[in-house]
């Protein structure tokens, strides 16, 4: 039989194990590894520094926080498992510097926003988030209409986000660019050269394929039609386009490869996305098949 | 060494328990179970039918997500717990409590603070921490709760007639030593004095204690406690038992950077926390061959005694979780599975699968001695059984399906869109919200028998059998 003292000093023992794994696993890397040295390395390769965030911005943090967007939404880009192309450059230490407490979240019910500043525009996020099955079909994140002033039918009007709507978008548009505007590492050089296209003959077949991604993906800008009328077209400036009256950029002479390479690479300063990494490349000549039936 | 817990409990002449105090807090804890995994249930139709409820933003699916967990944790199972302490420190120790009104009042305490917590999550007053999401003025009185209680189950100890300390008695005064620091850890100070990734890697530290330091402990103690009384076998191995405990508290508290792996979190602390993940499996399988050399020569119990086959249930699910836990730590298994509802029905399988059935367990058989009413009907015991049985398995396969889905769809190849994941998935939502609502009606015919026990049950006229 052990005597009493020794069991409570074993007791004593049991608590002491809890402490020791607390300084050894993360007492010890917080003080001595300097994690919290707001620097990163940008995308040249360059240390910068990670600027804090602004009042605005910590506003909208507290905003995601309140909300448990952490919940569904992760924040940090992993080196595996397709993250990278999915999401953008692997997540450094430094460019969460100044988050208290940590957002990183352990489930991904939603895609991670470590890198989701400048994917899309202000009027698309705010589209999105008061609704976000207009822009994304199968979505299953709440409608955030609470965020928005009321039109007079008593319907959210997003092109009139509260104070903390505006402050959410603005934090979202924050995340992940301390490393340097990493989508356009040689700037926006329209005269990039990009391989040669050529579009395939158009079939029925196509059109119907086209016509199930173009109202999965596009219809929430666009619009069911075409007409550029869809749920978030209200808060996009520039508007999307109207394929009925095909006002592309060359209205006269598009041609379908010009129209393959801005669904590759969206348009640069509006609400357009590059489609490259979600839409296979049939899949981009079907829509495209499908956006020309629109035309009156 | 064979000493027995059932020795300890028979030969008291004297009632030691607070019959009324344990039903009070057992009460409180059937009123959380049904309203925190109704909310979980209602948040599962969010995830086919986003609309539901309304654009109301107390009902806000994220919201509603963070007070099932912490209805489920806090409300339930740490209010059951609290209650099977009243019960079995008394019995092992063979006194009353120490300051015998100290329960009443931090009852009284405890029904306010886990109201308001919980109104606080659905309002919005959440500071950020999973697993602690309680904001910090109510997470203060949390902590006086916790440390009260403990200091009460030292100074009874203290003051004991059964000179001999039982296993249960270990983990029930080291889980809530445990559970008191680690809550200061957890919500007073990592989130407010900690940055980014080391806050990132102390509250994973914390999440993980708050199952492995609090949870596990209660229902170890339990288990340990419950089973040798109603096989009336002695315990196996009491050896094997403090391996069990020792294995416990040194490899818990070191893995919890497993929720970051291929995190900014340094890459030695995720690997100790895989080390250690993977040793978990030594002292849980301990407790597991415990059981199993316990029940010795008593397993036809299983047919006939609804809380044998709720602790056998458990059982199985023990060994199936901390089997799933390790493996799924390793970085090969996360790149797949980790962000995925993988990782929620593994959450499942331990705090529902394993430390409610044991609680179920218990309560099945304490709850005639407190009530001295029989038990209302085996029936209804019989249908929550195979309800949570078949519910849960539904629910837990329909999960890991989609977690593998998920994980490889996006994992394998990079030209998915996000979205096309979660249109895959969705019908396995809609097969794990009918499990989960048959769960939920298991736990209301749970807690129908209950509460008929203690109103109409028929009364139990032999003193020794309420002892």
């Amino acid at each position: 039989m052990i005597s009493t003292s020794f069991k409570g000093a074993m007791l004593g023992a049991g608590v002491g194990l809890y402490f020791f794994a607390f300084a050894v696993g993360y007492a010890y890397p917080a003080f001595f590894s300097k994690h919290d040295v707001p620097k990163v390395k940008d995308i040249y390769g360059n240390i910068v520094e990670v600027r804090p965030y602004t009042p605005q911005e910590k506003l909208g943090r507290e905003v995601y926080i309140k909300e448990a967007c952490w919940i569904c939404h992760s924040q940090f880009v992993r080196p595996i498992g397709g993250d990278e192309k999915r999401y953008g450059p692997v997540s450094q230490a430094g460019e969460f510097s100044y988050d208290k407490p940590h957002t990183f979240g352990t489930r991904r019910i939603g895609p991670d926003l470590a890198r989701e500043g400048g994917k899309r525009t202000d009027g698309w996020q705010y589209g999105h988030l008061a609704d976000p099955q207009a822009m994304t079909q199968g979505s299953i994140m709440p409608k955030y209409v609470w965020y928005f002033e009321k039109n007079e039918k008593g319907e959210a009007d997003i092109t009139k986000p509260t104070e903390e709507g505006k402050a959410l978008v603005a934090y979202l548009q924050r995340l992940g660019t301390s490393i340097g505007d990493w989508r356009n590492p040689e700037g926006n050089n329209p005269n990039a050269k990009t391989a040669t296209v050529t579009a395939p003959k158009f079939t029925a077949q196509m059109v119907t394929e086209g016509k199930t991604v173009y109202d999965m993906n596009c219809a929430g800008c666009h619009g069911a039609t075409g007409a550029g009328d869809g749920a978030a077209a209200a808060a996009l400036n520039p508007k999307p386009r109207n394929f009925v009256k095909a006002d592309y950029k060359y209205p006269v002479n598009a041609k379908d490869e010009d129209i393959f390479k801005t669904l590759e690479k969206g348009v640069a300063g509006s609400a357009m996305p590059g489609w490259k990494d979600s839409l296979s490349e049939s899949q981009r000549w079907s829509v495209i098949s499908y956006i020309r039936t629109f035309k009156k | 060494m064979a000493v027995v817990a059932e020795k300890v409990a028979i030969n008291q002449k004297e009632e030691v328990v607070d019959k009324k105090l344990v039903r009070l807090w057992f009460y409180v804890s059937f009123f959380w179970l049904i309203v925190s995994m109704t909310f979980g249930g209602l948040v599962s139709i969010k995830f086919n039918y986003p609309d539901f409820l309304g654009y109301v933003p107390y009902f806000a699916m994220p919201r509603m997500r963070i007070a099932h967990l912490g209805g489920v944790a806090l409300g339930w199972f740490t209010t059951a717990a609290i209650g099977m302490a009243y019960y079995m420190v008394p019995k092992l120790t063979g006194i009353k409590m120490k300051y015998p009104n100290l329960g009443y009042y931090l009852l009284y305490a405890w029904v306010p603070i886990t109201l308001i917590g919980q109104w606080a999550l659905l309002s919005g007053y959440n500071q950020g921490v999973e697993v602690g999401e309680w904001p910090i003025w109510i997470d203060i009185p949390v902590v006086g709760v916790f440390a009260l209680i403990t200091n009460q189950l030292f100074m009874t100890i203290a003051a004991r007639k059964e000179k001999h300390i039982y296993v249960s008695l270990w983990y029930l005064t080291a889980g809530f030593t445990w559970a008191s620091i680690n809550y200061v850890v957890g919500n007073l100070i990592n989130p407010y004095f900690f940055t980014g990734v080391d806050n990132a890697a102390i509250q994973g530290f914390y999440l993980h204690s708050v199952v492995g330091l609090w949870i596990t402990p209660m229902g170890t103690a339990m288990l340990y406690y419950f089973l040798p009384i109603i096989t009336k076998n002695p315990v196996y191995s009491h050896k094997l038992s403090m391996l069990g405990f020792w294995g416990l508290a040194l490899f818990y508290p070191l893995t919890g950077a497993h929720h970051y792996l291929f995190s900014p979190i340094d890459t030695w602390v995720q690997t100790i926390a895989i080390m250690a993940s993977m040793m978990l499996i030594l002292p849980v399988w301990s407790v597991i061959t415990n059981q199993i050399g316990t029940m010795k020569g008593k397993w036809h119990m299983l047919s006939s005694h609804i809380e044998v086959k709720f602790m056998v249930l458990g059982a199985v699910f023990y060994v199936t979780t901390c089997f799933q836990g390790p493996t799924q730590a390793l970085r090969s298994m996360q790149e797949i599975v980790h962000f995925t509802d993988w990782v929620v029905g593994h959450a499942h399988l331990a705090i529902y699968g394993v430390f409610t059935m044991w609680t179920w367990s218990g309560m099945y058989y304490v709850w005639p001695k407190l009530t001295g009413r029989e038990l209302y009907s085996q029936k209804l015991a019989g249908w929550h059984f195979w309800l949570s049985l078949f519910g849960f398995a539904i629910m837990a396969l329909t999960l890991w399906g989609a977690g593998l889905v998920q994980g490889g769809m996006l994992s394998l190849s990079a030209n998915v869109a996000f979205i096309d994941t979660v249109r895959a998935i969705s019908p396995f939502w809609m097969i794990r919200s009918f499990g989960g609502w048959m769960m939920i009606l298991g736990a209301v015919l749970f807690v129908y028998n209950m509460v008929m026990t203690a109103i109409v049950g028929k009364p139990i006229t032999d003193s020794e059998a309420i002892a």
